[in-house]
């Protein structure tokens, strides 16, 4: 036995000390984890295993690493049968755009045309999305639709037990982050609510929640928030999360409200723009977070990058004229949503029937036009920017179980309306009813 | 008054190294002797982690451009070397080295594992070739 080794010429990896095989491991893209789990036993064992995963996250996301996985864009439809209020279609697909082939291919992860009760979103992170109810309750789900996995959130009483009974919400925002001390997931909450009948004065609560356990607490809120935050205007990077947010009081303009999910609290970020709120948008952008200013008054759009995380330090990128692009349609930029794709950025008008691929690579700077296909019905049309994560629902709880019935479906009581073809992620959506 | 320690490899070659640069491994810190042997390493190898030591005593500041661009220089060898170093860097616990010698090995990974693979969910499948390249790299 000690002699073949002597002789062997070539030392393996796989002959390196399990640590110093994690080291490496842990440094690796999601893609490249993914190839190599498959590859043989010992290292799948290796990479699916929760202390893998833990110590792979807590190197990804703090340093708001993309390293080669590219952002996977997900369209979500959500259109209104034609003169019904409460009919909708919803549905999800996934979005591909084949840059050697000029071409885009949208595949159906689930449609629905039921009545969807978790319809609202309310944040994404990386690949999970959590959607709440449109009426707000204060309840909301958290789900990996590339994976059909659904973790429903424990709810809070706190606003009961503050308030009373005799409360109505305003507005009820939520975001996620990662607390890479005590390795943990947090979701925090900012509701708006007003006290019955006299609905004279609202008062602005937050929460937070340790994923993994089933209570929230009550932490301090930032003095500059006055109401929810939509989250279409909130990205989460390096593992915290950030808003832009107006402030209509004395200090007229657009913040950036961001919360450190270590020390659990609240703070600004310097916003260097000057632009109103509908102009501006905040993404990830590789490896930074970004503001797009799409501008109102002139014919541009400029992207600032935060340069350094630590000291906020943000820098003009890009300026890109609406006449550099070359483009045949006359794309309303101030009009349209935007956000990271691999390689740059997407937007996507108004009506949602037309996306803007835009190449920020210095050597192949570059913007194409893809009609997506007009809507049948008056609706919204979004899209959602995933990143990869190693992040399973499972362990913080118990999924939400595919219903045992196989004939009935479970939403038949809610009266009337079909459901759309069910792919294999059909418990999913059925969850989405309740 | 600086101390020398000597470092010997698995073939009896002794390596001189001043105490700064011999510091820089944990090993030696918390060795009571100055006479070290390391087994299993071989002279040609280490003598690159004494290289790579001297280099790093040298210079305070790892910031610097010159000293970053050697590394580079450094851990851009055949795998077979690299592995070789990191199993003597990793006995003599220099966590620097250790984490750029990482670092490359998984440069390497990524560079084979990123081009040639369509990541398709829910479940997914490894192409042949690739599977034929990390073999290459001794998995």
């Amino acid at each position: 036995m000690k002699t073949r080794n002597k002789n062997k010429a070539k030392t393996r990896l796989m002959d390196l000390p399990i640590e110093i095989l994690i080291e490496i491991l842990k440094r690796l893209p999601i893609k490249s984890v993914c190839c190599i789990r498959c590859v043989s036993k010992t290292l799948s064992n290796i990479v699916y295993s929760p202390f893998f995963v833990d110590l792979h996250t807590r190197f990804l996301i703090p340093t708001n690493s993309l390293a080669g996985a590219a952002p996977q864009l997900v369209l979500r439809h959500v259109e209104s049968y034609p003169g019904s209020t409460t009919r909708k279609l919803t549905a999800l697909e996934s979005l591909n755009y084949d840059e050697s082939e000029g071409k885009l291919t949208l595949s159906e992860i689930f449609s629905t045309s039921q009545r969807e009760f978790y319809s609202d979103v309310a944040f994404v992170f990386y690949d999970l999305i959590c959607f709440k109810k449109a009426y707000m309750d204060g309840n909301c789900i958290l789900s990996n639709p590339l994976c059909g996995e659904v973790l429903r959130v424990p709810t809070s009483n706190i606003l009961y037990t503050k308030f009373g009974k005799d409360i109505t919400f305003f507005d009820d925002s939520y975001g996620m982050g990662f607390d890479d001390i005590t390795s943990t997931y947090k979701i925090v909450r900012i509701s708006r609510i007003y006290e019955r009948p006299s609905y004279s004065k609202s008062y602005v609560v937050a929460q937070l929640l340790v994923l993994g356990t089933s209570s929230w607490r009550e932490i301090p809120v930032h003095p500059v928030i006055y109401c929810a935050i939509p989250w279409d205007k909130s990205v989460c990077a390096y593992g915290d999360m950030h808003w832009l947010f107006v402030d209509e009081g004395e200090a007229k303009g657009v913040h950036i409200v961001s919360f450190d999910f270590k020390k659990e609290k609240f703070y600004l970020t310097p916003n260097p723009v000057t632009s109103r709120m509908p102009y501006l948008h905040l993404i990830t952008l590789g490896e930074s977070i970004a503001i797009v200013d799409t501008y109102f008054s002139s014919m541009k759009v400029e992207i600032w990058v935060m340069k350094n995380y630590n000291k906020k330090e943000w820098k003009r990128e890009y300026i890109i004229n609406h006449h550099m692009l070359g483009l045949d349609v006359d794309f309303r930029f101030h009009r349209a949503n935007c956000g990271e794709m691999e390689y740059g950025m997407y937007f996507i008008d108004e009506k949602g029937e037309n996306l803007l691929f835009l190449d920020l690579r210095p050597s192949s700077m570059k913007c194409v036009a893809c009609p997506i296909g007009r809507k049948k019905w008056n609706g919204r049309r979004r899209i959602l920017s995933l990143k990869r994560s190693l992040i399973s629902l499972k362990k913080f709880g118990d999924l939400v179980e595919e219903p045992e019935s196989g004939g009935q479906s479970a939403g038949a009581d809610l009266g009337g309306g079909e459901i759309g073809q069910l792919p294999n992620l059909d418990f999913f959506f059925l969850v989405m009813l309740y | 008054m600086s101390r020398v320690f000597k470092l010997k490899s698995s073939d009896n070659e002794t390596f001189e190294v001043e105490e700064a640069a011999a510091l820089l491994s944990e090993t030696i810190k918390s060795s009571s002797s100055t006479e070290i042997t390391v087994p299993n390493v071989k002279a040609e190898i280490l003598g690159k982690v004494v290289e790579w030591c001297n280099k790093h005593a040298e210079s305070e500041d790892t910031k610097d451009q010159l000293i970053k661009e050697w590394d580079a220089e450094f851990v851009s060898v055949d795998q077979h070397v690299l592995f070789k170093l990191i199993t003597a860097a990793d006995y003599l616990q220099i966590k620097e080295l250790v984490d750029q010698l990482t670092q490359r090995v998984g440069d390497m990974i990524k560079a084979k594992t990123l081009k040639t693979v369509e990541m398709t969910y829910p479940t997914f499948n490894v192409e042949r070739e690739v599977q034929e390249e990390l073999k290459s790299l001794g998995f």
